[in-house]
């Protein structure tokens, strides 16, 4: 699939003053590794003011709202690409410290940095009977 | 490729900015389509008109804005950068690879000459916003006309 396309989140279309506007869902980067896991997501036009990170339950959603834009005396005449609001949810298999999450937007674009907790289960050696 | 059209009672009739919307909605429509044909474009634009010029706006989320230029001549703008790649540590593992990376590059035909001098672009929360006057010797010019 080509990067180029904005993706339609799954989530429901929100209603604005607007009218009917899309929420598509952030093209990501996921870098893993023993102690972090750190997210990356595309959302352009978004500020640190409007994005909203919350993990509950091992689910990581991730909104951001983008503001309509437009220019006194401007009118659109052309247009490739449609501008809405962000959501996106993973399910995170690793056990995260809540207190410890970085999130930072530069450029319309989300860096998250969860790191893991130390593994809580113990290795049960297997003894010969 | 750009429709460009000079209206300037359009903000103050009512039924033609309706009219207006539905072409926006239209040309969305064939944009999508085309971004399913011909999808190497990048990247994609809206672009904004009025009397002075054109405004072309982008999304180019997390660009270096040194590794970025902005070039206009007479009546082409040309779009080019780079995406720069995540670099990795030692012990870390590229999960999932969605984001797009690697240079890119998008020359436009404008359908007249920019004032070069007063080409403005800036950038803010990943989206490019270019702005593109038209050269003033090239602007319509209202003829009087006298009584005989």
């Amino acid at each position: 699939m080509d990067a180029v396309i904005k993706k339609e989140s799954e989530s429901v279309e929100t209603n604005d003053m607007q009218g009917t506007r899309t929420t598509f869902a952030p093209n990501v980067d996921i870098i893993n590794s023993d102690n972090a896991i750190t997210l990356i997501a595309d959302m352009p036009g978004v500020s640190e003011n409007s994005v909203t990170v919350t993990l509950e339950n091992r689910v990581l959603d991730i909104t951001g709202n983008v503001e309509h834009y437009g220019f006194e005396g401007y009118k659109e005449s052309y247009s490739e690409y449609e501008v809405g609001a962000y959501s996106r949810s993973f399910s995170i298999s690793d056990e995260i410290d809540k207190d410890a999450i970085d999130a930072v937007v530069k450029n319309g674009v989300l860096r998250l940095t969860l790191r893991k907790t130390k593994p809580v289960s113990k290795k049960i050696e297997v003894k010969a009977a | 490729m750009f429709r460009y059209d000079f209206d300037p009672d359009f903000h103050s009739n009512f039924f033609l900015s309706n009219v207006g919307a539905l072409q926006r909605e239209i040309n969305k429509l064939f944009a999508s389509m085309a971004g399913h044909r011909a999808s190497k474009e990048y990247p994609l634009v809206n672009v904004w008109t009025s009397e002075d010029g054109i405004k072309l706006i982008a999304e180019l989320p997390g660009i270096n804005p040194e590794k970025f230029s902005v070039e206009v001549r007479d009546d082409t703008l040309m779009l080019s950068g780079e995406h720069e790649p995540e670099s990795l540590n030692e012990g870390e593992v590229l999960h999932r690879r969605e984001r797009r990376e690697g240079k890119f590059s998008r020359t436009f035909n404008l359908p007249f000459k920019v004032e070069q001098k007063d080409v403005t672009a800036t950038y803010k929360n990943g989206v490019l916003t270019v702005t593109l006057p038209i050269r003033t010797a090239d602007k319509p010019q209202k003829i009087e006309i006298k009584a005989a």
